[in-house]
């Protein structure tokens, strides 16, 4: 295997990692619907199946078989549903999020051994159980209030094709309608398993006289083309699917399957010619308004589009040009093209037909004489395939559809402009090189700009001062797009929650309402990847101990329902995630006891602020001792959650009002490589303190400072007492200012608590690029007080000081009641 | 034999040289090496920026052309006395575990050859702090090289040096 195809398989996976992300919390949503009589949102539904027909593409082409078979299956369950013959229930949601979390499993392992093999008992197991349930939709279909559902169905059938046509002669029994589609439905849905059967054989050779001229460098252009004409194709017939009528996208369909006939004929691929030739032919006809788009011929389409992608595959890999099972799709094309009737040509209103009870399904009778016709002579041309279908009729367009797509021309104008934004996906390291390149070339900057060679020639130099204004402009432009090319949203993360909340409400038997507010909100990836094991935890926590049973909450008055909020919001320099409940909230008394208990708090505690008492949950170990549920509130996995959190410069905070619930904030910093520092110095040495956290800098008095027993020296700053730091002395070097009046105090402040730092001299403000301390010497914030390290414009290394940690230090000392030792 | 195999071939042959070759530093009078493979460059001495709540030996970081690396001082590791960085004070930079680390020197010698049959395991009489990270003594002629467990250096019983920094 060559890394192209490596590559090819692991965009594959991510893709399609993506694909079950954004089909999960859809699942979820459905299964609200299964509660209330099994109405189906066909949006919601049509995007499930969406998702789940591109995997199975995908899957196929690269010959998956077990995800494909398994997403298959499912494709054929949701069609079912997506036609109204079925209503989901419980059970089938569950069947379908194992099918996610199967595939996921399965995705773990091509990652790494690039095969799916190994999984093929759990995916017939799974098959075999997704089948029983399509099994039993069928037959139920018999049932006689299935009647209703079916006017309903076709109600709604109308509704989304207007262009829907009169049956006029052809209206039939309805049940045989239905018959009729259960087998044109089994036609279609066996042809994949089918597909990668013939795959597996070896290709036969066939000689082709067009291939005799071809040179590599043709067969590549080609496939490329082939490749990107596919694209734009399916893209076109997705919209169709929302759009049907939208002409844009119809001819662009034309258009495409035009150049691949046009590509492939002069290659001489006859597979590939006769394909595209006959899909161009029913687009033209749909074009023509002969014939209407429905969702079955889209899938149709949408699945030879597939096939065009396997029979590039085989050229890729040297193999003819062979489309497997190529005339059976030009026959299923013809079978599947609805004809437009002459009566609906003739009626001068859109309207009328379509409020007749008219099926999506196709006119059973006339399209089947066209089938050997073409079959035999696949080359004909448009005017002879359509003769035979419509010869008692006008083949001229009829107007009225074209008057109904007036209007929706207009709409998609902006959609399509949309559609060219563009993106490519970009291996992350690539994008950590950068980042680290625009580190140094910050450092190298501030190197230049400083430079003493130029200070020592102590001159104005009024014009390099201007370039390196406009190189500093340039530079931090650069790192900010830099940054923000790092940041993605956390919609995928929350939505993820969707489906946890949904299990864990099932398993605790409590009624739960997740609220997610503000996904769009953008963090740098690294928070994503370390935010959401703190998530899972807190968002666990809030379900099993924070929220009560439905019958405890009727006891208080509240809705038996629990709701759980997720939002994500800007706040100053930070973002903050906030995952709050409408529970019993933390209990205080409990949270004390275990922890005198455990000898985490001296004393009874009583003198502890609330928010100090709910801090004590964070402490390792602490989360096992609340594991036994006599402790209301929360504990399990809470250090993780901190550790995590922490890990990114982050802080959790939490606030619990008793009986109305627990919120708990994840403050994460916005910028996580360079921050603004104020550069400082104590006797020969240099250190950054993050200008967030500098409040005001000022000189003392001696009558302004007070020591006290211990030695701890404190400063008035107008009506507080703040303690002050001589950081000569914490970093083991000396303040060359031995009094507090002779050296500057600068207030500094961290979550509402403040400390004056003693230093000898503020040198000025500049942009620092956070360096990790070596893992030699341990992970940053090891060090207490320190939480990295920068290099300076003249190369020396400055640390960044940690005004949490700094803080910390001084209170603890202060404060000794709870033991963070321990 | 194809090209490939014979340069394989050669390959394995530059390992088995690049084991026996040391690198050789003074410390005091004794001559101490370290294995050559593990070395990435040797500096002169540089502006060290001191860490707090390190142990002694652990003297802070440099700046290495823009990464920065932790330097320890092998005497101090060795708890012989210290003396001041001179001239011919060096940083041997060894790559080891995926990270870089600096070894202050009095000054880096020569590098040799020193087979493994001419290497003896290290005496079990000595005592003293250094002599735990001895891997064996190399005779080179008339003289005895002390070849150090890079390793060992690094890394061992930093536990017990950190404990014992706390309980102090």
């Amino acid at each position: 295997m060559d890394n192209e195809q490596r590559e090819i398989i692991l965009g594959f996976v991510e893709e399609g990692r993506d694909m079950i992300d954004e089909a999960e919390p859809l699942l979820v949503d459905l299964e609200s619907y299964a509660d209330h009589a099994g109405e189906v949102d066909s949006e919601i539904i049509n995007t499930i199946f969406r998702l789940f027909h591109s995997l199975k593409g995908g899957a196929g082409f690269l010959d998956f078989s077990n995800v494909s078979h398994v997403t298959h299956e499912a494709e054929t369950l949701l069609d079912l549903f997506r036609k109204g013959q079925g209503r989901i229930r419980s059970d089938h949601v569950d069947l379908l999020t194992t099918a996610c979390d199967f595939i996921r499993t399965i995705f773990d392992q091509i990652e790494t051994t690039f095969v799916d093999t190994g999984f093929e008992e759990e995916a017939e197991q799974l098959r075999k159980d997704i089948n029983e349930k399509i099994l039993e939709i069928q037959s139920g279909d018999a049932e006689p209030d299935d009647d209703l559902e079916d006017v309903s169905q076709q109600e709604e059938a109308v509704e989304e094709e207007p262009l829907s046509i009169d049956f006029g002669e052809f209206e039939q029994d309805e049940s045989e309608v239905e018959e009729e589609a259960e087998v044109e439905e089994e036609t279609e849905y066996e042809e994949p398993p089918e597909v990668v059967e013939t795959k597996r054989e070896t290709p036969k050779p066939r000689i082709d006289m067009g291939m005799l001229t071809q040179t590599p460098e043709m067969v590549k252009a080609f496939v490329q083309e082939a490749e990107e004409l596919l694209e734009t194709i399916e893209q076109a017939l997705l919209s169709l699917e929302n759009d049907p009528n939208n002409d844009e996208h119809i001819n662009s369909v034309f258009r495409g399957f035009h150049s691949l006939k046009g590509n492939s004929g002069f290659l001489g691929y006859s597979d590939f010619e006769k394909l595209a030739h006959q899909s161009e032919t029913i687009l033209d006809k749909i074009r023509s308004g002969v014939a209407i788009i429905d969702s079955k011929l889209l899938s149709l389409l949408l699945e030879i589009i597939d096939f065009f992608r396997g029979g590039l595959s085989n050229l890729n890999e040297g193999r003819p040009p062979r489309i497997p099972a190529a005339s059976g799709l030009i026959s299923l094309l013809n079978d599947t093209l609805v004809i437009v009737d002459s009566d609906a040509v003739k009626a001068p209103e859109e309207i009328k037909p379509a409020e007749k009870p008219v099926t999506k399904e196709p006119a059973p009778e006339p399209p089947k004489p066209a089938i050997e016709k073409v079959e035999a002579k696949p080359a004909a041309s448009k005017a002879e395939v359509a003769k035979p279908k419509e010869e008692p009729k006008t083949p001229k367009p009829a107007p009225a559809p074209k008057t109904a797509q007036k209007p929706a021309e207009k709409g998609p104008a902006p959609k399509a402009a949309a559609a060219q934004r563009q993106s490519i996906r970009v291996d992350v390291e690539k994008l950590d090189v950068l980042l680290d390149l625009i580190g140094e070339l910050v450092i190298t900057e501030a190197m230049v700009a400083q430079n003493p060679d130029i200070k020592a020639l102590n001159v104005t130099l009024e014009r390099f001062e201007r370039s390196v204004m406009h190189l500093d402009k340039l530079t931090r432009e650069l790192q900010d797009v830099a940054t923000s090319i790092r940041m993605i949203p956390l919609a995928s993360t929350f939505r993820r929650m969707i489906r946890l909340v949904r299990d864990l409400s099932h398993k605790a038997g409590k009624k739960v309402d997740l609220h997610i507010v503000g996904e769009d909100t953008e963090v740098d990836k690294t928070v994503i990847e370390q935010i959401s094991d703190p998530l899972v935890h807190i968002i666990r926590n809030s379900i099993d101990h924070g929220l009560e049973t439905p019958d405890e909450r009727k006891k208080t008055e509240k809705n038996p329902t629990g709701i759980v909020t997720l939002e994500a919001k800007y706040v100053g320099g930070e973002v903050w995630i906030e995952i709050s409940d409408d529970g019993r909230g933390l209990n205080r008394d409990k949270i004390l006891s275990r922890a005198i208990e455990r000898g985490l708090v001296k004393g009874d505690g009583s003198d502890l602020r609330d928010d100090e008492v709910w801090n004590i949950i964070f402490q390792p170990g602490f989360s096992t001792a609340a594991q036994i549920t006599d402790i209301s509130g929360r504990g399990v996995g809470m250090d993780v959650v901190r550790r995590n959190i922490e890990n990114i410069r982050g802080k959790v905070d939490v606030r619990s009002t008793t009986g109305a619930g627990t919120t708990v904030i994840l403050r994460i910093p916005l910028t996580l490589a360079i921050i603004d520092g104020m550069l400082i110095r104590i006797d020969q040495s240099k250190y950054v303190v993050p200008l967030v956290t500098i409040r005001e800098s000022f000189q003392t008095t001696s009558r302004e400072v007070t020591t006290l027993m211990d030695g701890q020296e404190v400063v008035r700053v107008r009506n507080d007492l703040i303690p002050v730091v001589r950081l000569g002395d914490y970093f083991g070097i000396s303040n060359a200012s031995k009094e507090l009046w002779d050296g500057i105090l600068m207030l500094v402040e961290h979550d509402g608590r403040q400390v004056a730092l003693l230093v000898d001299e503020i040198l000025g403000q500049q942009q620092v690029v956070i360096k990790g301390l070596s893992d030699y010497i341990g992970k940053a914030g090891d060090i207490q007080g320190i939480s990295g390290c920068t290099i300076l414009g003249d190369g020396t290394i400055s640390l960044i000081l940690d005004i949490q940690g700094l803080i910390d230090s001084v209170e603890t000392e202060e404060n000794s009641e709870i033991d963070i030792a321990n | 034999m194809s090209e490939q195999q014979q340069n394989e071939l050669e390959y394995e042959e530059n390992e088995d040289t690049l084991e026996n070759k040391f690198l050789t530093f003074s410390i005091g009078s004794e001559e101490y090496g370290i294995e050559i493979r593990y070395v990435t460059e040797i500096i002169g001495i540089q502006k060290i920026t001191v860490l707090p709540d390190m142990p002694s030996y652990v003297r802070g970081v440099i700046n290495l052309r823009g990464k920065v690396i932790p330097v320890i001082d092998v005497r101090a590791r060795f708890g012989i006395e210290e003396r001041d960085y001179d001239e011919r004070t060096s940083i041997i930079v060894v790559h080891l575990n995926d990270m870089s680390v600096g070894l202050i020197v009095d000054t880096v010698s020569e590098v040799m050859d020193i087979p493994q049959s001419d290497v003896e395991p290290p005496p079990r009489v000595s005592r003293g702090a250094g002599s735990r990270y001895i891997h064996g003594m190399g005779k080179v002629g008339e003289e005895v090289k002390i070849l150090l467990d890079i390793s060992k250096l690094l890394f061992d019983e930093e536990l017990e040096e950190l404990q014992q920094m706390v309980t102090e």
